[in-house]
């Protein structure tokens, strides 16, 4: 089943590329405007580099996440998946498994080329991507949440930011510092590690918290 | 067979008509004390009603009634203000996953994904079912007069070709009782024709169904409980 439903995933991005495609443009071409908005020096661009790279990253990820659900919402197909006898749970981690690869894992690769356009030195650019690897997919759950808890409001794209933003902040303090670390010349594995931990923790209760949200959301 | 009855505080009830059915395939759909509010507005209160396998629960009421919201708390998708629905001793509240594993639901909107054909569809919703039919999607198409668009994107499908994707669910689920909300909209008399034989059949089965519709349905021959909601003031 859950095999089935994460093909279902891909399947539907890959046969609606402009909607699967927007997250990951909007990160290059945003990041691209900043050497042009400040500066294109080096010496100024560098540290700034894992703050711009994180923040433009959670904005690409905001950018699909209200319609991961809003889209089964409209069409009907969120009440086939709260009828199923199968566990929510599991149902909303395949969703969020699939919106990831559809969209955060082309972030993550695009981090890379984003990271050497702004000038982080070739050596640590592989910090870059491992901080991605481990934060987008907190991202992503944490936006699952917020998502099913406003599926049914006509608010929502006001509302989700408001509600996500003081969750994601560990995660982009984390991300962005792992970088600094790096370029710093200091260890970022305990900045990994952290990130590792959101990251277990957000797969662990996440979930089962948007579960209860999108029952609760949607029965009102 | 024992009467049925189905009753509100208005000291509203309705008689089925006769009927046929094998009452020994599942068990049976009962409402205790149910209560339900849309707003300000009373669908029903203290209603009680008890289907048996066989037979066919009719709600029944203009636009506005509360039929949808009547029969999306029996699929349990909303909670009343009170009251339980239970199939057999399962509780739709309580043992919902039992419950959910013992119906199938096709609401106002299709639950089809315009992106994918219809036999993609059908294949997800086979696998959200625990207990998948004998027919498979292919042949529920058919079933459905769709054997020839199966694997056209729903996006390019008529509205009625749409309907008769979410129908084909009823094909590839093996569950006990069917939610038809609307079911003939946007369908055309062969399609409605046909609905009505799939009702037939899985009465016939001994399965249970729970209908709302105010479009005219031939029922005839059926062993039907009604809920009439009043336009304007409900069962209250």
């Amino acid at each position: 089943m859950l095999r089935e439903l994460l093909r279902r995933e891909l399947l539907i991005a890959w046969r609606r590329p402009g909607e699967a495609m927007t997250p990951v443009v909007f990160f290059l071409v945003t990041s691209m405007l900043f050497p042009l908005g400040l500066s294109p020096d080096a010496s100024m661009l560098r540290p700034l580099a894992p703050g711009i790279i994180w923040v433009v990253a959670f904005l690409a990820g905001m950018l699909g996440l209200q319609r991961l659900f809003r889209a089964d919402y409209e069409d009907g197909t969120l009440e086939q998946l709260l009828l199923s006898p199968r566990p929510l749970t599991l149902i909303i981690l395949v969703k969020a498994m699939g919106h990831w690869l559809v969209t955060g894992l082309p972030v993550v690769i695009g981090g890379a080329v984003v990271a050497a356009m702004l000038f982080v030195p070739a050596r640590y650019i592989v910090t870059v991507v491992i901080g991605l690897l481990l934060g987008t997919p907190v991202l992503t759950l944490l936006g699952t949440m917020v998502a099913a808890l406003t599926v049914s409001l006509r608010q929502a794209s006001v509302l989700g930011p408001v509600l996500i933003l003081p969750l994601v902040t560990p995660v982009l303090i984390f991300g962005a510092h792992s970088t600094t670390l790096a370029m710093q010349g200091q260890s970022p594995v305990q900045a990994f590690e952290a990130l590792a931990a959101m990251l277990i923790l957000s797969a662990s209760l996440l979930p089962a918290a948007s579960a209860v949200a999108l029952r609760i959301s949607h029965e009102g | 067979m024992e009467a049925l009855e189905v009753t509100g505080r208005s000291g509203r009830t309705v008689t089925p008509e006769t009927g046929t059915a094998d009452p020994h395939a599942v068990a049976s759909l009962s409402v205790h004390d149910l209560e339900l509010w849309r707003g300000d507005y009373c669908v029903c209160t203290d209603l009680a009603a008890t289907v048996r396998p066989g037979q066919l629960l009719h709600l029944r009421g203009g636009n506005g009634a509360g039929k949808t919201s009547l029969i999306r708390v029996l699929a349990g998708l909303a909670l009343p203000e009170a009251g339980e629905v239970h199939l057999g001793a399962a509780s739709a509240r309580h043992d919902a996953t039992a419950y959910r594993a013992a119906i199938c639901y096709v609401g106002h909107t299709d639950g089809v994904k315009r992106e994918l054909t219809p036999v993609e569809n059908l294949r997800l919703a086979a696998c959200l079912s625990l207990k998948r039919a004998r027919r498979g999607p292919e042949s529920a198409l058919e079933r459905v007069g769709l054997g020839a668009h199966m694997n056209r994107v729903c996006g390019e499908l008529s509205a009625g070709q749409r309907r008769r994707t979410a129908l084909a669910r009823l094909l590839v689920t093996e569950v006990a009782i069917w939610f038809l909300d609307e079911p003939l909209v946007s369908l055309d008399r062969t399609a409605a024709a046909l609905v009505e034989e799939l009702i037939r059949e899985h009465l016939d089965r001994g399965g249970i169904v729970v209908l709302a519709t105010h479009q005219p349905i031939e029922l005839a021959g059926l062993d039907v409980v009604a809920i009439d909601l009043p336009q304007g003031g409900g069962l209250c």
